[in-house]
């Protein structure tokens, strides 16, 4: 009886155990600015970025009339940085502020001036306000590839909601783990040492649920395929997914290699006990 | 000792195994109680998954009685060229209308029919200099010539407009005859963006 009631204790605990693991790993990565920062550091994302900003200008350049060098240095790698950044930070709740778009409007209007002037071209009342457009329309693709607005606003509703929530859960996860610890504990009174085995128990139900999950997504998903807006954004989603797929394995192998450890030297000691 | 030992790995490996079944067991009360849950989330997965292996564009081939494409292209592949000698034009068409595919040369509206298949096909391209620049000098007569992998289509040009972007009432999707549109930005040689089309329209003659 008290072998079926620890076991059953055992499986409570092993459930919380997972759900505590989700819950830390989503806490120090999607949840995790600095996580973030450094997934694009690695992905080099300012650079990707950069080429998707070049490509959307591509698709009104030809259009334009106007040459491939008025569109060239209107915005600095810097820039592109600080803008990606404040989206970042602003996402996350850390600092609250928005893209400023009229140095590079500045610029542009610069660089056509220029143009202008340098081929004598003078332009009518609907050339200038075709140009206004085009304008317009340029700033919008910049400002579009740094901060996505459809993904951005929906990730600036979620993101400060699930922090508040894991922020609240996870503690009271861990209380309820110490709870059912403490029952443990009392059930096996008698047999102190049998409580460490259990948890051991638990904690390796846990990691090999783990990575059961885990090996079969990679199986049935082929999560190198994922596309989400373009190639380069698709590039730092997939290699931040594979990142804490492998976080999820990591924290199953070491748990589960320590709850074996923990296992095999309960049985020696109690054997030797027994003896 | 050694006994110890081996009684100790043996108790080790039971409680392994005890454990191994829990796990399983839990993941499977689990997949089972979350199955269509679990069966949408990989579809909508599978939706925005895109097989990236290599592959050449398959060859477009048609049924010679129904006159239907039995394989159509991929969107953003090229399946044809385009061939307009009075201005010099000889370009590659992509099945695709965004502006990605814009970029590469003549794209063809996905909304339209396929040459041969005896309905409107609609081709778009830039008025740069190096696609559609010289559109102006075309003349009712000219002939826009079509090679894609399952044959050879000859068009004439017996109209051509000028139309807002908007006005796709200008463009008609029909089945009943031929008819090539293909359009550019207007002015042809316009500064800043262009909210105007300029629109040939061709019947096939062969």
């Amino acid at each position: 009886m008290k072998t079926v009631i620890s076991y059953l204790l055992t499986a409570i605990i092993a459930i919380l155990f997972i759900i505590l693991v989700i819950l830390l790993v989503i806490n120090n990565t999607i949840l995790n600015a600095h996580f973030v920062f450094e997934k694009l550091k690695e992905n080099d994302y300012y650079s990707l970025i950069e080429v998707n900003i070049k490509s959307g200008f591509e698709n009104y350049m030809k259009q334009s009339g106007l040459d491939e060098d008025v569109f060239k240095d209107i915005y600095t790698k810097q820039k592109i940085k600080e803008d990606v950044n404040m989206i970042i930070n602003d996402i996350y709740g850390i600092e609250e502020k928005s893209i400023d778009t009229t140095i590079i409007q500045k610029n542009l209007e610069n660089n056509i001036d220029a143009y202008l002037e340098t081929n004598n071209m003078k332009l009518n009342e609907e050339e200038k306000h075709n140009m206004q457009d085009l304008i317009e329309k340029i700033v919008n693709v910049y400002d579009s590839e740094i901060s996505h607005p459809v993904y951005s606003d929906l990730a600036k509703k979620i993101i400060p909601m699930a922090k508040d929530m894991v922020v609240v859960i996870i503690p009271i996860i861990i209380g309820i783990i110490f709870f059912f610890v403490i029952i443990l504990f009392v059930v096996n009174i008698n047999q102190k040492l049998n409580t460490i085995k259990y948890i051991a128990v638990s904690a390796l139900i846990a990691s090999i649920f783990l990575i059961i999950c885990i090996t079969l997504t990679n199986i049935r998903i082929n999560i190198d395929n994922i596309v989400v807006l373009n190639s380069n954004f698709s590039l730092v989603i997939v290699n931040t997914l594979k990142s804490i797929m492998s976080k999820f394995i990591y924290i199953g192998m070491i748990a589960s290699i320590t709850s074996i450890i923990i296992i095999f030297l309960y049985n020696m000691i109690a054997l030797r006990k027994e003896e | 000792m050694r006994n110890n030992l081996m009684k100790t790995i043996k108790a080790t490996i039971k409680t392994l195994i005890v454990a191994l079944l829990f796990a399983v067991l839990l993941f499977l009360i689990l997949f089972l109680s979350f199955k269509n849950e679990i069966n949408e989330a990989i579809s909508i997965i599978d939706l925005i998954s895109v097989n990236k292996k290599n592959y050449e564009p398959a060859e477009i081939k048609m049924d010679e009685i129904t006159k239907k494409i039995t394989d159509y292209p991929e969107y953003g592949t090229r399946y044809a060229t385009i061939k307009i000698d009075k201005i010099d034009v000889n370009l590659p068409v992509y099945f695709g209308d965004d502006l990605e595919t814009l970029k590469k040369g003549v794209g063809h509206s996905s909304g339209s029919y396929f040459p041969g298949e005896g309905g409107s096909i609609i081709y778009m391209g830039h008025n740069s200099k190096d696609v559609f620049r010289r559109f102006s000098e075309l003349e009712i007569g000219d002939r826009i010539v079509v090679t894609t992998s399952y044959g050879q289509f000859e068009y004439e040009i017996y109209d051509y407009k000028i139309i807002n972007e908007t006005d796709l009432d200008a463009l008609p999707i029909q089945k009943e005859k031929e008819i090539l549109m293909v359009f550019t930005c207007y002015p042809l040689n316009n500064i800043g963006y262009a909210y105007r089309r300029y629109v040939v329209y061709a019947n096939l003659v062969k």
